[in-house]
């Protein structure tokens, strides 16, 4: 007797063997499916943009047989790469609007832009690739540091008045801290300056607030440096008050009332060493006007006198007594009084301004550390502030460079002193909308100030300041009477409050 | 009838499958597992360990070899100990090192075995050796065979640098070489190699150490050793009887 399966088996292997000569007979419908074009005509030129600027880009799209609201869109961004590389290239999605419109964060460099089109409908895609070029966009104008909610940002302006210089377009570049970081910097802001000495390489910028002091390159504003990568000793407090690159070519730093010091033009050497050894507490202001024998001319606010380091390695010591048989205007060893600012002035000597410690007097004391011989005569005039209007409300002081003419201004009324003359001061600006206050006041001086001399001290800045944003004017400034002009040249609203404002120059050479 | 005896096979079939497999039992062992970072984790039986970076102040460091266990991890800690193994040691016990009790943590399978390494004054000038094994603890036993030999030595003698003195010298930093003095600098710095920047004209090298650098470091040393002199009587003297001094 057979198994039943034996049959079971042939039936099955009959079926499979009819099943794959079946003929397919499927009832098909061809039908041309419409290609989207991206049409780049009189936008396929690359791109040359500067860093942090926006990059507007607004192709037309065609879709002849296909429906363009079906259609999505991503913009692409990577660097233009020749040949081979070995890590892997990254690539980032900067938009999904048909238009481009997005500030441009990378660094100086190459790179492509490259649109994609999709139907969400079939998946179709078609692309395109732009060529994009990031270049310098921050040789001339003015940085602003700005803060709100105990974190900083800043801006980056560029006007006609500050940089009439063939080629320079004005421009406007916001937040390039964060973006050039991915974040703000937090802390209160204290200082930003320029650390740029013509023909060399050192081309930096400096910015400090309570918590942090970060180093940032000068040609496209790139993070170098930062916190206790700045200090060669690991024990370094972090209180960076102010910074200066000062005429005797020392980059000066005051941080937790001490002073640190270096000279160099080689990053990886521009380091704080420890502070400048001495019994002293320094008031947080540097004047640019000092000589290479005295590295810098800095306020112990302790004890109430200028003093300066005996050398670039040395300890801080007292500057020399009165020359003997003189009268001199005030004694550096023993001023008494708190300092509220300090400014090189006319003739390149520093403007120190104070107030008595007790009692309401106000002061500006003269001194010529720009020379290279402490003889005891760098005392060169002491002016009694006490009775010029509102000084008791004073907050700010600027010198000019180009005449016997001092700044000073409270919250909201700028005056121009003439200390030289008549020794009184009268009002200069006070044309600010009501509400505003003012929170910083700059005179526009480049360092170095190569193409720019000729607008150097006649421009000054003010930072205002309303309750929900900040302002910035731009203001003629007349460097030798003072007079200010009535109609703001430039106003620029909606940041932050404003903390300080220091100019960007390119100086001589390349870099 | 059929369908049982069909049944029946099967169940044999199934029944004769069954393999039979001893019960483990754990026997907890522990071998030294030092090993390189390379592709091959290849194996480490030797470490060196010098004083010669760390403060004068230390007269003591311990060493800590990893081990690693076989058997089973335990909920509790575990102890693992070295012993010495007298040929080719010159370490002496007691003088130069002392083994004290390392821990497998609970529910771990590497540790650390510790050796405690003596500052003494004869290592100033020569170097010990130490050769270990495992040895039997009440929770370990020894483990792979070829893992259960390691060597330590240790030393605490300088050399004078090649450039302490020249033209561009740490001489100009720190003054006349002594040990001690050369000794002191380390200990403060714990730095022990200044190479130095050749020229300020061009950029200075990776690890070269600028004009301004070696200032700082001077600045330093001064800072440390009046700080020295001050909590110590006599002042910190060199090996020819001189006071140490810096520029």
């Amino acid at each position: 007797m057979q198994s039943p399966f034996r049959y079971i088996l042939t039936a099955l292997a009959a079926l499979t063997l009819g099943s794959s000569c079946k003929k397919d007979l499927g009832n098909y419908d061809y039908k041309t499916v419409g290609m989207p074009v991206i049409d780049t005509s009189g936008i396929g030129n690359p791109y040359y943009i500067e860093r942090y600027s926006n990059l507007q880009i607004d192709p037309a799209i065609r879709y002849d047989g296909g429906d363009t609201k079906a259609l999505k869109y991503q913009w692409l961004l990577y660097p233009y790469v020749v040949g081979s590389v070995s890590t892997p290239i990254e690539v980032k999605t900067i938009s999904t609007q048909k238009t481009l419109d997005i500030p441009v964060i990378e660094k100086v460099g190459e790179y492509r832009v490259e649109m994609i089109a999709t139907d969400t409908t079939n998946q179709l895609k078609v692309n395109m690739v732009f060529t994009v070029v990031v270049s310098v966009g921050i040789e001339y104008g003015v940085l602003v540091l700005h803060s709100q909610a105990d974190s900083a940002d800043v801006d980056f302006i560029t006007t006609a008045n500050a940089v009439p210089v063939a080629g320079i377009t004005p421009k406007w570049l916001k937040n390039i801290y964060s973006s050039s970081t991915g974040s703000r910097m937090s802390g209160t802001p204290r200082f930003i300056g320029q650390e740029r000495r013509s023909n060399t390489i050192q081309n930096w910028l400096m910015i400090g607030s309570s918590e942090h002091i970060a180093r940032m390159n000068g040609t496209d504003f790139s993070l170098i440096r930062e916190d206790r990568s700045m200090f060669r000793r690991a024990d370094a407090v972090m209180d960076p008050q102010t910074f200066m690159l000062m005429g005797s070519g020392y980059s000066a730093l005051i941080n937790n009332k001490k002073l640190h010091v270096y000279t160099t033009t080689y990053e990886v050497d521009a380091l704080f060493s420890a502070p400048v050894p001495g019994d002293y507490e320094l008031a947080p202001y540097l004047a640019y006007g000092t000589s290479s024998s005295f590295v810098a001319a800095v306020y112990d606010q302790k004890y109430g006198k200028f003093i300066r380091p005996a050398s670039i390695t040395g300890s801080m010591i007292d500057f020399q007594a009165p020359a003997a048989g003189t009268t001199p205007a005030f004694d550096l060893r023993n001023i008494g009084k708190d300092m509220l600012y300090m400014d090189r002035g006319f003739t390149s000597y520093t403007h120190a301004f104070f107030k008595d410690r007790t009692g309401s007097g106000h002061w500006l004391y003269i001194a010529n550390f720009n020379t290279f011989t402490d003889d005891g005569r760098l005392a060169i005039s002491a002016k009694d502030m006490s009775t010029l209007p509102e000084i008791a409300s004073a907050k700010f002081f600027q010198s000019s460079e180009l005449g016997y003419m001092d700044l000073y201004a409270t919250d909201r009324t700028i005056y121009a002193y003439d200390y030289q003359g008549t020794n009184t001061a009268s009002v200069a600006f006070n044309g600010f909308p009501a509400g505003e206050t003012i929170t910083c006041m700059k005179i526009y001086k480049p360092r170095p100030n190569f193409n720019l001399s000729a607008v150097d001290g006649t421009i000054l800045y003010v930072g205002t300041w309303n309750g929900t944003q900040g302002k910035v004017y731009e203001l003629s400034l007349n460097g030798i009477s003072g007079a200010i002009g009535a109609t703001p040249l430039n106003v620029f609203e909606g940041l932050g409050r404003i903390t300080d404002i220091s100019a960007k120059a390119r100086g001589a050479g390349t870099y | 009838m059929k369908h049982i005896i069909i049944f029946a096979l099967l169940g044999l079939l199934f029944t004769s499958c069954e393999k039979d497999i001893s019960e483990y039992k754990n026997d907890p062992r522990v071998y030294f597992f030092e090993r390189a970072t390379d592709l091959t984790q290849s194996r480490i039986t030797f470490r060196s360990f010098s004083f010669l970076l760390l403060p004068l102040e230390v007269t003591k460091d311990t060493f800590l070899i990893k081990v690693k266990i076989m058997g089973e991890t335990a909920p509790y800690d575990r102890i693992v100990r070295g012993q010495r193994i007298d040929s080719g040691s010159t370490a002496k016990a007691g003088q130069h090192y002392e083994f004290i009790d390392g821990i497998i943590p609970a529910d771990s399978i590497t540790g650390y075995l510790p050796v405690v390494l003596y500052r003494t004054e004869d290592i100033k000038d020569s170097s010990v050796t130490l050769n270990l094994s495992i040895a039997e603890t009440k929770d370990f036993k020894v483990g792979v065979t070829t893992d259960n030999f390691f060597t330590l030595s240790w030393s605490d003698n300088v050399v004078k640098p090649g450039n302490w003195d020249g033209f561009i010298s740490l001489s100009a930093y720190f003054g006349t070489y002594s040990t001690v003095k050369w000794r002191f600098i380390i200990s403060v710095t714990g730095v022990d190699n200044f190479p130095l920047q050749q020229s300020g004209r061009v950029p200075p090298k990776d690890g070269e150490y600028t004009f301004a650098a070696m200032n700082d470091i001077k600045a330093m040393v001064k800072d440390a050793l009046a700080t020295y002199n001050s909590t110590h009587d006599p002042d910190l003297t060199d090996e020819f009887g001189q006071l140490v001094t810096f520029p």
